[in-house]
């Protein structure tokens, strides 16, 4: 198969704390796969551990790669943008552009000039000088002009406000991501980037929560509405979260027929926040 | 251009981007400066005239007696030595710059996290150090010589045109004396020699630069300090004579990076002054400078010097920044 991240027992311990804990995942091609834990899950450690910033236990493979000893051939075919500050604030943006052409064999700059004309972005402007949305904007506008099989994005539009968050998920569905490439994502705004992606990964405390493609999540997990009449008859079918809205319960099912459930009340797409909800908080609240 | 020589004359390029202050303003800024102060001598000394009767004839016969009397040897040397006294100041502050670059150098991006930005791009770690190294060695001090260069022309042409304010001839007294080229070419040498011989101290800064986690000034002075005293303390009780060599390997390149004319000129010694006066004494001591190049001293410190660089780049590599 044709894997693009590929992971076996992936672990990694701090001092104090197992940041990952045997981990196996698979990735695969012209995929976009949500990474998605609380706070202190292991997140930002798988991400570090993919990009070959940190040093791990287990088997893991990146475009074919081992990312920590051949970090340097795997840079020529993934991006990341860590968040939106870490642009040097020195730079001028032009020099950023020329920077990335100097150093990177697959960066486009006609395709990079073309994504800033449609932005606020001076190219004689300094990074100080723009705004938080901006600096995504340039950011992106750098690595979609990369022809990179891989991008890996942590948290890429914390303390965006909402019309950058929405603008910079709508670019890069539209005019960067096919087939050929693959995207892994993690944020907390899970309601803004449901709608785009293919697989869902959840960890939590260190684990593999939940790993699954966005249809067989729609298979599998169901949202029930049920009037106060029937909650007990639901309840009696072990949803492993249920939530009171509006007199009603939602109830949610793990495995149940679709059939079954629409006995009880109207059926609903599960969310991912609220699969999210359910399955980390370990059952009904 | 490969793609190797065109990531490395990026990187050389991002350096001088970063620090085009430090780089190149600083050495414009010290030609203002140094102009500045002529400019102001010479004014002044035109003020007190004013008020002195006849304050001006005597200027202008001593300037007189001057393009008659003073041999056109010591009027040559007397250019070289504003040359050289003036190209020290340069290198003072450029030594000054390039120690805070080196000590920034590995740890600011690590600080403001646009490490993982540079990181995300195909360079590897061995580049990265290397292109700051050559900035600190090379780069830097060429702009400096350039910058050096215009400072001097515009300072003679200053000095000259203060002469005819005077009275004098600025062609018989200084212009017709002046021949920057080889005080310059030597300089450059100079230079050449300089940053191999302080190759271990920017080497260690770089270390401490990348080893730091915070305070990185600290990290870069306070072991060499504390490793001195207590080998000095041993030394005392056990009659040692280990620290004295690395005290004064240490200090004689912090020594030579403030004024590298320093370690070959020899103003206590009356027969150099008397050399001096003979003429071309800067060529004599010129060949001091390149003598270093066959010392295993200068070597050893280069030897030391790539240790400590290679340090550098293991910690870029492999530390895990992360705290939690």
């Amino acid at each position: 198969m044709n894997a693009v991240i590929e992971s076996t027992g992936l672990s990694k311990r701090y001092k104090d704390k197992q940041a990952l804990d045997r981990c196996d995942f698979r990735v695969e091609a012209g995929r976009i796969v949500g990474l998605i834990g609380p706070n202190g899950a292991g997140k930002t450690t798988a991400l570090k551990a993919i990009l070959g910033l940190t040093h791990y236990e287990g088997r893991l493979s990146v475009l074919g790669y081992d990312p920590f000893s051949q970090r340097h051939q795997l840079m020529q075919e993934v991006c990341f943008i860590a968040d939106v500050a870490i642009l040097p604030r020195w730079i001028r943006v032009s020099e950023a552009i020329r920077y990335v052409e100097g150093v990177h064999p697959r960066f486009d700059r006609a395709k990079c000039e073309r994504f800033l004309a449609a932005t606020q972005i001076k190219q004689t402007s300094r990074v100080r000088e723009l705004s938080k949305g901006m600096i995504a904007q340039l950011h992106l506008a750098l690595v979609m002009a990369i022809d990179a099989r891989l991008l890996v994005l942590d948290e890429p539009t914390l303390g965006l406000d909402i019309l950058y968050r929405r603008r910079f998920y709508e670019q890069l569905l539209n005019d960067y991501f096919d087939e050929s490439r693959t995207i892994l994502v993690t944020t907390h705004q899970v309601e803004e980037i449901e709608h785009i992606l293919t697989d869902l990964l959840f960890i939590k405390d260190g684990r593999i929560a939940l790993s699954a493609t966005m249809d067989e999540v729609a298979e599998r997990y169901i949202q029930v509405l049920v009037g106060a009449d029937k909650a007990d008859a639901a309840r009696a079918q072990r949803p492993i979260a249920e939530r009171k809205m509006l007199g009603k319960s939602a109830f949610l099912f793990d495995g149940l027929p679709r059939e079954r459930a629409q006995e009880f009340g109207e059926v609903h797409q599960v969310g991912v926040a609220d699969l999210f909800v359910a399955v980390m908080g370990g059952g009904v609240q | 251009m490969s793609n190797v020589a065109r990531t490395f004359s990026t990187l050389i390029q991002r350096e001088i981007w970063e620090h085009r202050s430090g780089f190149i303003w600083t050495p414009l800024v010290i030609g203002g400066v140094l102009l500045v102060f002529l400019v102001l001598g010479a004014g002044s000394a035109f003020f007190w005239q004013l008020k002195i009767e006849g304050a001006d004839a005597v200027a202008e016969g001593a300037l007189k007696l001057a393009e008659t009397q003073v041999p056109a040897d010591k009027l040559r040397l007397g250019v070289d030595a504003f040359l050289w006294s003036t190209a020290l100041m340069w290198q003072s502050v450029l030594f000054i710059v390039l120690f805070f670059y080196c000590i920034g150098s590995l740890y600011d991006d690590r600080r403001d996290r646009s490490v993982l930005f540079w990181k995300s791009m195909p360079v590897s770690d061995l580049e990265t150090v290397a292109s700051k190294v050559v900035s600190a060695c090379f780069v830097a001090p060429l702009f400096m010589i350039a910058a050096m260069a215009i400072g001097q022309i515009v300072l003679l042409l200053a000095g000259g045109l203060i002469v005819i304010a005077h009275g004098g001839s600025a062609w018989k007294l200084v212009w017709a004396h002046t021949n920057p080229f080889p005080v310059w070419s030597q300089f450059i040498a100079v230079q050449g020699v300089q940053a191999l011989y302080l190759l271990p101290l920017y080497g260690w800064l770089m270390l401490a630069s990348a080893f730091a986690r915070g305070k990185p000034f600290l990290w870069a002075v306070l072991p060499p300090v504390v490793f001195a005293i207590m080998e000095s303390f041993m030394a005392f009780t056990t009659k040692m004579t280990f620290s004295k060599v690395i005290w004064e390997f240490i200090l004689s390149r912090f020594a030579a990076g403030v004024a590298p004319i320093t370690f070959q000129a020899n103003f206590d010694d009356d027969s150099s002054m008397q050399a001096g006066f003979a003429g071309t004494r800067f060529a004599a001591n010129f060949s001091d400078v390149l003598g270093r190049l066959g010392t295993a001293d200068l070597w050893i410190g280069v030897g030391i010097g790539l240790a400590f660089l290679a340090g550098a780049v293991w910690l870029r590599r492999y530390r895990d920044e992360s705290t939690s």
